[in-house]
């Protein structure tokens, strides 16, 4: 009896896990074949695999493959530069001013602080798109439009909501009396704060960025309308693979496959940290 | 080491309704271990931390060795705490916690890991110095957070109910050595406890809290026979005292259901007054044999609780229930209807209105 149930668990498990990974295996398999054999019916699950797709998007084919907003790419590697300048600039930006507000929220008694809390979460649950068109016209208005520094304001204000919520809980789980007893040993609140609590939340802090990190990178309604050409970001460069009537599937999973390829092996090498991190909260009240 | 001043301090929280501390005055001899002690919420840990730099007073002013250190900075007052629940940082060894302070004041390296195995060898904790906190017991990190305290050499010390996490047995043991360590550092010592044993066996005076006022600052046997109210005297000694309601008739109290004669200081200390509240410890209430002058109350005993050394017995005389403490041999059981009496030099009097001591019972001195 328990035996069956224990293969209906590991049946159910691995569907999951099948239905989850199938687009991205398919992705995968679609950035390896040759163009032919992408809209072959049935689908051909057997076939000699070409780089062709990977060489055309990191510009050794010769051929302008991206076309996107007035101007043409003929590799990807700017895309590169640009997402990653705005991702760590965006997730420092946010995770320093969200662990400051954070600190705040979990040490100090401060009038109307659920309502103020809550009100970042309103932030988060206001559909990305209802403010992208005043924040376009604000950035505009500023000059900050295609610029790395607009782009980063712009996601940090989506990003550090969600730092102040995830840093909150974390630093509340700190005794306050271990800073209390750095502050009465010789520190001031601040190192007491940067030199005691965050090495101990470092597990929750370590999750928070990169979870942050991640929903930067993989962004693409605000670089789809804060960028143009000289700081488009990955995401974006990919609408750009359907030009003129043409849509390059096989350059597309290409790129695609590279863009999340940083993200995995992050999440992969940080696993344990964002699993203590992600988790820690649930058992300690 | 450094004599503490708390000239009218009082604390009110922004937004607060009532005051956390009220009208707060203390003057601490030099190396006096003083007890904060009152039920939870009485304003002795925000009192204390206030000392402590941690929370500031809205009113008054905080003196440490003459200094006045109104708004200056925890680090600045030359004051070590140990907290109730350790504080220990988890990132670091013992010996790590307990130079922590001397290394930030930039102390030489060789002698920070002097003071610290001095310190280590007085408390026992030698074998610790290279553990983390998460690898000791409850006792070992209590000595490690004491530890850290005293390698400072501060001019004060704070404990925040720094037994409070131990169990029963090893609170006793902490207890008699924070009382001699006190002894051999001499350190000006503010010690904050909801138990009034500790503040009894510990303290050379006890400040008594209630609602963020002081109700009484005192030796403990002072506390014990001379109670400035009748929350004192409920809060000092265990079990808590008995209270009574009685009126005076020919120099005898008389309730219902019992009547006990006065001595002379009872029957001057009540004069003019009708209505008096009686106060028996449970230790001066003995079972009567036969008739006694003194007077006598009569009930049914209700529960019998045999600690050993002494047995306690609840006794139901009319509407109250009163708890006597009576010797193990005397066979007591539930149901039986005995007498008990109380010398009259026993017997405290309380105003029935103010609660406050009318009479209590004679000092030990005075004897």
């Amino acid at each position: 009896m328990l035996r069956h149930r224990h293969i209906l668990v590991h049946v159910v498990l691995w569907s999951i896990v099948g239905m989850t990974l199938l687009p991205l295996i398919w992705f995968f398999l679609t950035s390896l074949k040759s163009t032919n054999e992408t809209f072959q019916i049935p689908p051909a699950w057997f076939f000699s695999p070409t780089l062709d797709h990977y060489r055309n998007v990191l510009g050794m084919g010769g051929e302008i493959v991206s076309s996107f907003q007035g101007g043409s790419v003929s590799n990807i590697g700017k895309g590169f530069v640009n997402s990653t300048i705005i991702a760590v600039g965006a997730t420092g930006l946010s995770t320093v001013l969200g662990t400051i507000a954070a600190f705040g929220f979990a040490r100090f008694t401060i009038r109307g602080e659920h309502y103020l809390l809550g009100l970042y979460l309103l932030i988060r649950m206001v559909p990305a798109v209802s403010m992208v068109l005043p924040l376009y016209h604000i950035f505009s208005m500023a000059g900050l439009n295609d610029t790395y520094i607009g782009v980063i304001i712009a996601e940090s204000t989506f990003q550090v909501p969600f730092v102040v919520w995830m840093m909150t809980g974390f630093i509340r789980q700190i005794p306050a009396s271990l800073e209390e007893s750095a502050m009465m040993d010789g520190m001031n609140r601040l190192s007491a704060m940067v030199r005691i609590t965050l090495p101990l939340a470092s597990a929750g802090l370590f999750a928070t960025v990169i979870f942050n990190f991640v929903q930067v990178w993989n962004d693409f309604l605000y670089p789809l309308v804060l960028t143009s050409q000289s700081t488009q970001t990955l995401p974006v460069m990919i609408i750009g693979f359907i030009a003129n009537g043409n849509i390059f599937w096989g350059e597309m999973a290409a790129a695609g496959i590279l863009i999340i390829l940083p993200v995995v092996l992050i999440s992969l090498v940080a696993q344990k940290y964002v699993l203590a991190g992600a988790t820690a909260g649930a058992i300690k009240g | 080491m450094a004599i503490v001043e708390l000239r009218h301090v009082g604390k009110h929280y922004p937004g607060g309704r009532a005051p956390a501390v009220v009208d707060f005055n203390l003057v601490t001899q030099d190396g006096e271990f003083v007890v904060l002690v009152g039920p939870s919420g009485c304003g002795k840990t925000t009192t204390m931390r206030m000392i402590a730099g941690l929370e500031d007073h809205t009113e008054g002013d905080i003196l440490i060795g003459g200094v006045n250190v109104n708004g200056v900075a925890p680090r600045d007052r030359d004051i070590a705490m140990v907290f109730q629940n350790y504080a220990l940082y988890p990132h670091m060894t013992v010996s790590e916690n307990m130079g922590f302070s001397l290394k930030l004041k930039k102390h030489r390296k060789e002698d920070i890991r002097k003071r610290v195995t001095d310190v280590a060898r007085i408390l026992e904790i030698e074998k610790l110095l290279e553990r983390r906190p998460r690898e000791l017991s409850g006792g070992q990190r209590q000595r490690v957070a004491l530890g850290r305290a005293i390698v400072r050499q501060p001019q004060v010390f704070l404990m925040d109910e720094p037994l409070s996490n131990l169990d029963a047995k090893l609170r006793v043991g902490m207890r008699a050595e924070i009382i001699k360590l006190h002894r051999s550092l001499g350190v000006t010592t503010f010690y904050v406890t909801h138990d009034q044993t500790e503040a009894m066996t510990m303290g050379q005076r006890v400040v008594v809290m209630r609602d963020g006022v002081v109700q009484q600052i005192g030796a403990p046997n002072v506390l014990y026979q001379r109670p400035a109210n009748r929350f004192v005297a409920g809060f000092i000694g265990t079990p808590s005292m008995n209270f009574l309601q009685a009126r005076l008739e020919n120099g005898r109290a008389v309730g219902q259901g019992f009547s006990l004669a006065l001595d002379d200081l009872g029957i001057q200390a009540a004069r003019s007054r009708p209505d008096v509240c009686i106060g028996i410890r449970p230790e001066h209430l003995h079972l009567a044999r036969g008739e006694n002058g003194g007077g006598r109350l009569t009930g049914l005993v209700e529960v019998v609780e045999p600690l050993g050394a002494v047995t306690l017995i609840q006794v139901r005389v009319d509407a109250t229930t009163l708890t006597a403490q009576i010797a193990p041999g005397r066979q007591v059981s539930m149901g039986d209807t005995v007498t008990l009496s109380c010398e009259p030099e026993m017997l405290y009097l309380f105003d029935a209105d103010a609660d406050v001591l009318l009479k209590g019972i004679s000092l030990d001195d005075d004897a």
